[in-house]
């Protein structure tokens, strides 16, 4: 039997080269851990696996943006897991944060193309922080850290 | 040392989780159950335990139960009182109320329907020593019990209690075990027979009226010869389906408090889990 009385599980993935999207995952991460009614893990993409996904109450996929699509490891995290968890993360609420030179849509189009195949749901606008990272940039990934694990822990998604 | 374990509930549920509960907080010391069901007059329900009925007329009257409940721990003076599934007690008889000196309260927090439950209530839920959880709670409840008691704390309960008679002679490939309604007992008795055409399922239950249906208390001991076991998915059936998942097919049914599509669905979510991570765990990692 699992802990009964375990937190609800907020998992956040996501893959960094420059070590962009590294700090907006450090600013989502610590928005969720204000919310202390909510277990947030972290874990690079190329770490994560099946066990993590279908732990998971709700999910914080991160990736830079390169030749207009998601990171290959970010890539490798949905192969690897994809038949796997196939029908079991049905709902599961999800956003994306993404950090890329210019655009970063191609990014989000992509990884809602395989959320969708998942069958989760977007509950949250995606963050696109384009060149320079700002502090009001760390500010909303904070908010949507607070936002997915304040949601999951009162069912609200 | 005497225990009082207080379950107002009326299933036979409550009393078989009871035991269950006794056997692994405090083994081998009496104690007394507290039930309004009428399964409690039978001996091998009550398995050595002492036994309390509660009157039925204490339903619909809050006052006169907690008067009721305040004259039973005064007389009794149990060293430990059990207050099984419903924190604030089933119609809310235990809001705001002071546990006589001595008594040190605990209780047993299964899954519950908070927001029906919520409603029952008229003041504060008591303190308790100590929760026990006992399977997955949902996070509203979880939280308001993290209120009443510095101490929460998982329980993983035994699938078997001693003090328990012999396994019944009677051996049957196809088990139908119920103690709710015959309507319930029929639907599953029809899942059973087509799902196992040409067999005739034994029913296992509390229904008096029906000839065809064994009294047998406890019936996990006859799980271990049956191919297939149909019950519905109340917290005993889940926890004795959790041994033999490939064994039981559980049915949800409607209850005012008790949560079982829930319970169910988080059973056949983890069930299938641990398949897929026993199968796939390694590669994906």
């Amino acid at each position: 039997m699992s802990d009964p009385l375990a937190r609800k599980r907020l998992l956040i993935v996501y893959h960094t080269q420059s070590g962009n999207t590294g700090r907006l995952a450090e600013a989502v991460l610590e928005g969720a851990r204000d919310f202390e009614e909510t277990e947030t893990v972290i874990k690079p993409a190329a770490q994560a696996g099946l066990d993590d996904l279908l732990t998971a109450h709700g999910l914080l996929l991160g990736t830079p943006e390169n030749f207009g699509y998601m990171s290959g490891m970010l890539k490798d995290f949905f192969d690897r897991t994809y038949y796997p968890a196939e029908g079991l993360t049905v709902g599961l609420p999800y956003a994306i944060f993404v950090s890329c030179g210019n655009d970063g849509s191609g990014a989000v189009r992509e990884i809602d193309r395989i959320a969708l195949g998942y069958r989760w749901r977007k509950v949250a606008e995606p963050i696109i922080v384009r060149k320079e990272i700002t502090a009001a940039d760390l500010d909303r990934c904070r908010q949507l850290g607070a936002t997915l694990a304040a949601g999951i822990a009162f069912g609200m998604f | 040392m005497h225990h009082l374990y207080y379950c107002p509930g009326g299933g036979l549920g409550h009393i078989a989780r009871a035991h269950r509960v006794m056997a692994a907080l405090a083994p081998g010391e009496p104690y007394t159950l507290v039930s309004a069901s009428p399964a409690l007059r039978r001996a091998d329900v009550r398995c050595g335990a002492g036994a309390i009925e509660l009157p039925r007329t204490l339903e619909r009257d809050r006052t006169a139960h907690r008067a009721w409940l305040t004259r039973l721990l005064v007389s009794l003076a149990p060293c430990c009182l059990w207050v099984d599934a419903f924190p604030a007690g089933i119609v809310g008889e235990l809001c705001d109320f002071c546990w006589p000196r001595g008594v040190l309260a605990q209780h047993i927090a299964r899954r519950l329907r908070w927001d029906v439950y919520c409603r029952r209530l008229d003041g504060a839920i008591p303190d308790y020593a100590a929760v026990h959880a006992v399977e997955s709670l949902p996070a509203l409840q979880a939280m308001v019990l993290r209120n009443c008691t510095d101490t929460v704390a998982p329980l993983e309960l035994p699938l078997a209690w001693p003090r328990t008679p012999s396994p019944l002679a009677v051996a049957a490939r196809v088990l139908v075990v119920h103690s709710g309604i015959p309507a319930e007992t029929a639907a599953l008795a029809d899942l059973a027979r087509r799902e196992s055409p040409g067999t005739k399922p034994l029913v296992v239950g509390t229904d008096t009226g029906n000839p065809d249906t064994l009294q047998a208390f406890p019936v996990w001991p006859m799980f271990a010869q049956a191919e297939r076991i149909y019950s519905g998915a109340g917290f005993n059936a889940v926890l004795e389906a959790r041994a033999a998942p490939h064994k039981h097919r559980l049915m949800a049914f409607e209850r005012a408090l008790d949560d079982q599509a829930a319970r169910l669905a988080d059973f056949t979510r983890e069930t299938e889990v641990r398949a897929r991570l026993s199968t796939f765990g390694q590669q994906s990692a």
